[in-house]
Parts: C-alpha cells; structure tokens; sequence
C-alpha cells in the first residue's frame, strides 16, 4: 500500500527536524557576529531559507511522482543518477551519525554519565530502526502525536525561565555586527537545515502535492519563530559570551530555570522532550539514507536497507563515541560542513534544474511518450 | 476448530517478547549496575566550601546523612552514624581530585547536585579563582544556579558547619538568608552563572555575595548555660571581584546604594532623619521625639544615561522609588502634605548618600567598574564604545555623575499620626 503523508503532518516532520538541528548544540550562536545580533541573523536566515527551498521544491513539482533519486536518475541519466543516490544516501548516514553522536554525548556528559555507550547505542538504535522499519508513514503519525507536545514543551520552558531574563543584554541592537556579517551568518544557518532534502525525499507520499508551498512557508517561520525564542532566552539568561562557552546552551538554560520553587531541575523533564526531537529526526535520516539505498538498488522492500544501514551506523557511532572520539570535530566550526550542506542542499538540485533545461526536448519526447 | 496461531504471528509475538525482555534487562542494568544511584549510597551534598592552602585545594562538603532519623542518638553505634550532617574534608590538587579524595576515607558516594551554596575561602578568593572554578561548570553534578559568597575574613571551612537556622544545615540556612536579599537590599545573591555572565562581560568587575562569621550572645536560657555566644552567618556585603581575584568588600549600606546603580534593589528599608524647622511651636509633642524614620521601599526602578560633553563621560543615575512609611520616630504630622515631601525628600537625599558612596568606593578605592556602567555605555553609546573599550578601567574613575532620586510614600501605614504627637 502506497505511503500517505498529510500536509500538517509534514509540517510537523519539518518543524521537529529543523528544531532539532538547534536545539543541542545550538550552533546559530557561534554564526554571523557571534553576537547579541544572532536573533537578527536568524530572521534574515528565514529567507534564505525559502529561497534554498526554491531549487528542490521546483525539482519536486515536475517530478511530483519520484523522489530525488527517481528523478536524478532521469534527468542526469542511470549511472550519474546512481552514483548521486548513492552519495545522498551516505549524505543522510553521515548526518544521523553526527546527530546521533550528539545524542550520546549529551547523555553521557549530562543524564547518564556511567552508563556505556554500548548500552545507549544498542538501545537507541534498536528503537531508531524499529521505528523507520515500520515505514514513513508510522513514523509521522508519531511526529504528529508528539509534535504539539514537544513544542509546547519548549515554550512552557522558555516561559518558565522568565526570572532568569535580562533583555538587556540584547542591546545595543544592529550596533556591533554589520549588514555583511549578519548575511553571512544567516546563509551559514539556512545551510545547516535539510528539511529541504526530507521534504523532497518523500514528496511523492505527500496526499495532497499542491500543499508544497505552504508546508515549506508555515514550517519556515514556526521553526524559525520558535529557534528564535529559543535562542533569545538562552542569550538573555546565560549572557553571550557564556552561551558560546556552552557545550550544550539551551539544556544549561533550562537547568537554570528555578520558578517559585516549584518548577525546579526540570532537566529530566526536558530530557523527555529533547529525546523526542533527536530520536525522530534521526529516524527520519535513518529512513531516507535506507530508502535512497533502496531506490538505488532497485528493490521494492525498504527494512533490509534500513537493518543495514542501522547496523553500520551503530557499529560507526560506537566507535567514534568510545573507542576514537572525535570531540574536536563535534564542537569545533568546520568549513568544509558548509560545503557538504551546500552541495546537498544547493548545488545538486541546480545542476540538475539547468541539465533539465538543457535537455528540455528529451523530457517533452518523453513525456509524449508517456515515460 | 482449528486453534493453532499463525506461524508468522507466532514468530511476530515471539519477537515482541524477546524485544521486551532484552529491552527489560538492558534498562534494569542501567539501573542496577551501571549508573546506580540509591539513596543510601549516595552523600547528599548541601553545601561545598572551596579553601587553597599551601598551594593545595581544600574541599569542605556538608553532607547530608538520610538515615539519620531512623537511626536516634541512643542506638547509634559511633557519634556520626546518628548525626543529621556530617563534614567531610578532602585535599587535591584540584577541585574534583579533593572531592575524589574524600571517597578514600568516607563511605557515601558524594552527589553534589542538591548543593545549593558554594562557600570560597578569603585566601582562595584574593588568589583569583577562575581556573579552578572550571570544574563547577563542566560537571553536570553541581548546579550553575547555585549561590557563590565569598568567606569574609575566613575559611570556607570556617563557615561550612555552622547551624544558626532552625537547627538546618549550613547550605538551607545561608540558602536562605541570601534569598532575604529581595527584601533588604544589603546582600546580593549570585549563582555561579551569573557571576560568568558578569565575568565575560569586558568592562563589568563581578560583584558577589559574602558570609561572615559573627558570634552572637544567646537568648536561650538552656543553651546559654552550656555557652554564652553562638556563630551565626551574616551574609550583609558583596565581594568585589577584579575579574577573578577579589580585591575588597562593600558593606551592608554600600551594597544597598550597589544594588540602587546595578538596578537591582527589590526591597527594602530605608532609615533617615527628617529635618523639620520649628517642629514644636504648636506645642504638639507630647512624649520623647525620637531621630529616625523608616520607609519599606516597596519598588525601586533605576535608569541610567550617559552623555558625553568634550569627549567626557558623564553618567545620570535616576532613581524612581515607592515606599510606605513603616516606622516614624519624629514628632511629625505625616497626613501634613508638606511634612511628606520633606520625609519624601530626605528619603531621596538618604538614597543619593547612600549611592555616592558606593560609586566613589568603586572609583577612588577599587578604580574599576563594578557597576556595569560601561555595559551602559556600551549600550547607548556604541560607537565610543569601541575606541574606549580596551581603556575602560582607566576611564571609569574619572568618570563624571549626578544622583536623582524620586521617592512617592504610597501608603502610611495603620496610624495617621504617630504616638508622641497630639491632634492639633
């Protein structure tokens, strides 16, 4: 039975996936000045953002029945198409395993620092697999059921640490960065996002397909309204600079929070919450790495991809969790992860949009024909 | 009837039932082996006392003992398994190597997530302390919202210990005390993510809370009997850090006119005289005329401006309180309107005093900027901001400044006029 993803449902699974991406080691705060301007950058990087989007979406809509392999393989041919399903797929391997790296870290530095990462691994990655096993459709269903909770959940944090608040410290405002460094910054930010990539992997389960614009647009500034509020909370209370010091800045916020003494050491609370949003949007990679695998290789069953490609990335991330850390690579800023994003994000689907054109004729003689 | 499952189902249940049993036995290992943590395993830590000695950190803890009151004084088999608290010690050359240390000899397992103060001796304090503070904020244990005082004229050690509450631990009581600040103004209670927000801050010089160790004579009859004096913690004053060294103190009245600059005053009492010429012509007093008056500072906003004339920096501290008299020794009519203006009036001029002095304090004694002023500046004066920033300090002593104060009496209390005044 073909898959069937309503429009709120995706814009759930794109809300909680670009959350995600903030939401542990915050990294917007480190972009652009570095400043107390970031809030700017990230209104700024809202439309950059949209226009990211432009390239895929466009992509998407001509090819409304394939996913990007599918219609990669049309329009630079089989073997091109292949090789750049193959790259999308370790694309996807590469950032569930940093995320879910992450993740361990996290929960070895802060909620279980005895615990061995053998046991977080299996057991993350049992449920990882179980979860995207039983197909994208489940998994949204679980991203809708639990995306309202999970996003009230932040707001009710943010509002919670009202007492640690200095508004202040945002000030002076658009003193100390410039236009440029504001616009680098957001570029930088609206590059680390791959919603654009989820969303086009799984376009063609997508019910009704002319809601693409608007689950691009009321995912864009949801998100962005909650990362934004997110970020200025965490600022205001932990100060700027402090922030930046941070490993972990909105976990360290919301550590902070102690209101009337009564909603104190909510951080197991918050645990609840952030496992949630990683958990899904892990699967989510986890899922489309096996289903890029899966239409690479032409076959119709998509769980031995997934069994594969779970096991070796357990196997990667314990091995890079315990026996050959790469803490420098996690929390240092790396250029070179601006150009994978770029790539991926950008520069595939514009090579692909102009070979498109470029070999108009073919598709209109295809397209007569029916193929 | 055929009552035979499926094959595949039978497989699928199997499954399932393996899934929850290895699920099962991994979480239960999590609880039971790996990451264990039983109540009466664990040394519950209430507050931490920080010394270095000899080029050496001490580390005081106060721990609390959760058996203690199962266990009463008559059957406890040694002097501390009955005890409530108990203060374990421990020496390293960092933080965590003297907490680890103090596993050697003590049996809990020490968790110093509940600890809510964190006590620094004098000495560590005047040594600078930033590079062993890491550790306090690294861990995932302690608490970045717990409080940090410095030990006046002491040793952590001194302090941790000491039990003048209702017979509570060092930790609650000091706890305590200092959260007081939001209804005397003459402390101030800053947790170890405040201090570093203030610490990153170029130009700003922290200014933390304080505890000092006063004997006081008892009351108590039974208890006198035993001792004349008991060591209570007075947490009056603030630290006044140069970065991370500490370089002096503010008193009780000067961290009040601290607290007015920095905008933090939340409440308070203000103690003044009112000056009235002529007072007693009507013949009105009919009992002693005593000297002061209280006004209860119910709110306080500050707002600070900087202008620069020439090139010189001058700042305009505003000051807007509302207050409730609360205690009139004078002879004086306060449902007169002119009397009220003037008690409002001398409570202005009190707070201005009281204001001058600390921002003199800072500039003539400390000469750096305790008060944020240059994040002020910073603020409103961005551009100027980036050619002084690296000479601040230098600057803020000479720095010029005019006090205005504004209080409004919103309410008299229960009596109109006081006792020792008769209606005209």
């Amino acid at each position: 039975m073909k898959e069937q993803v309503s429009t709120r449902q995706m814009i759930y699974v794109l809300v909680l996936n670009r959350i995600g991406t903030i939401i542990t080691i915050m990294s917007i705060i480190h972009m652009g000045p570095g400043n107390q301007d970031i809030w700017i950058m990230m209104i700024l990087s809202t439309f950059y953002c949209l226009l990211f989007n432009l390239p895929f979406l466009f992509l998407s809509m001509r090819f409304s029945k394939s996913s990007i392999i599918g219609y990669m393989e049309k329009i630079f041919g089989k073997f091109i198409g292949k090789i750049l399903g193959v790259a999308y797929g370790l694309f996807f391997m590469r950032i569930a395993i940093l995320y879910y790296y992450i993740e361990i870290q996290m929960i070895r530095t802060t909620f279980m620092e005895e615990l061995s990462p053998i046991i977080i691994v299996t057991v993350l990655m049992i449920v990882s697999i179980y979860i995207a096993s039983r197909g994208f459709e489940v998994s949204v269903r679980t991203i809708e059921f639990f995306g309202p909770i999970v996003i009230g959940s932040i707001i009710f944090y943010i509002v919670l640490g009202f007492n640690n608040i200095d508004l202040t410290v945002l000030l002076p405002i658009y003193q100390d960065s410039s236009l440029a460094s504001l616009s680098m910054g957001a570029l930088e930010a609206s590059l680390i996002f791959t919603d654009p990539v989820i969303l086009s992997m799984n376009f063609p389960s997508l019910s009704n397909k002319k809601d693409a614009g608007k689950i691009i647009v009321i995912s864009k500034i949801f998100s962005q309204l909650i990362i934004i509020l997110m970020l200025i909370a965490t600022q205001v209370s932990l100060g700027v600079e402090q922030a930046r010091h941070s490993n972990f800045p909105f976990l360290t916020y919301v550590r902070l929070v102690r209101t009337y003494s009564i909603f104190e050491r909510i951080e197991a609370v918050f645990l609840i919450t952030w496992l949630i949003i990683v958990t899904t949007r892990v699967v989510s990679y986890l899922y489309i790495s096996g289903k890029a695998f899966k239409e690479v290789f032409n076959k119709k069953d998509i769980k031995p991809f997934i069994y594969a490609v779970g096991i070796i990335l357990g196997i990667i991330i314990y091995y890079i969790s315990d026996v050959n850390p790469r803490l420098a690579y996690l929390y240092g800023r790396k250029t070179q992860e601006y150009y994978y994003y770029f790539i991926f994000n950008i520069g595939i689907p514009i090579l692909a949009i102009i070979t498109y054109y470029i070999r108009g004729r073919d598709f209109k003689k295809q397209e007569r024909l029916g193929n | 009837m055929n009552n035979r499952i499926p094959k595949a189902k039978r497989n699928k249940r199997v499954i399932i039932i393996l899934y929850l049993l290895i699920s099962s036995t991994i979480l239960s290992a999590c609880e039971g082996t790996v990451g264990r943590r039983e109540i009466e395993d664990l040394g519950i830590v209430t507050a931490i006392g920080v010394d270095y000695v000899n080029d050496e950190v001490i580390v005081t803890l106060e721990v609390v003992n959760p058996l203690a009151s199962s266990i009463s004084a008559q059957a406890s088999s040694t002097k501390t398994e009955g005890q409530k608290y108990v203060y374990p010690q421990g020496r390293g050359k960092t933080i965590k190597d003297a907490i680890s240390n103090i596993n050697l000899y003590f049996d809990k397992k020490i968790f110093l997530s509940h600890s809510n103060i964190l006590v620094l001796g004098e000495e560590f304090a005047k040594r600078g302390t930033i590079d062993l503070m890491d550790f306090f904020i690294r861990d995932s244990q302690p608490r970045e919202d717990m409080y940090i005082v410095v030990a006046k004229g002491a040793r952590a050690s001194d302090i941790i210990g000491v039990k003048a509450g209702l017979g509570r631990p060092t930790g609650t009581y000091l706890y305590d005390t200092l959260n007081n600040f939001s209804s005397n103004g003459k402390s101030i209670n800053i947790s170890i993510a405040e201090k570093y927000r203030y610490y990153y801050d170029v130009s700003n010089e922290p200014v933390i809370g304080l505890v000092q160790l006063k004997e006081v004579v008892r009351s108590d009859d039974e208890l006198k009997k035993e001792e004349q004096t008991a060591k209570v913690l007075d947490v009056a004053g603030g630290a006044v850090l140069s970065r991370d060294r500490l370089v002096g103190y503010f008193d009780g009245d000067e961290m009040m006119g601290f607290n007015f600059i920095v905008g933090d005053f939340k409440r308070g009492t203000i103690v003044f005289r009112t000056p009235v010429e002529d007072k007693d012509k009507k013949g009105t007093i009919i009992g002693a005329d005593g000297v002061f008056t209280s006004l209860d500072i119910v709110s306080a906003k500050t707002k600070r401006e900087i202008t620069v004339n020439d090139g010189k920096i001058h700042l305009t501290i505003d000051v807007k309180l509302k207050a409730g008299l609360n205690e009139i020794n004078q002879a004086l009519d306060v449902i007169d309107e002119e009397v009220m203006t003037r008690i409002e009036k001398a409570c202005s001029d009190k707070v201005k005093e009281l204001i001058s002095t600390t921002l003199e304090k800072g500039q003539k004694e400390f000469k750096q900027d305790s008060f944020s002023i240059g994040v002020t500046v910073h603020q409103q004066h961005p551009k100027l901001w980036k050619e002084i920033a690296t000479d601040w300090n230098n600057i803020f002593p000479e720095i010029t400044y005019d006090v205005k104060v504004e209080t409004t009496i919103v309410k008299i209390g229960l009596m109109n006029l006081p006792a020792n005044l008769r209606r005209k």
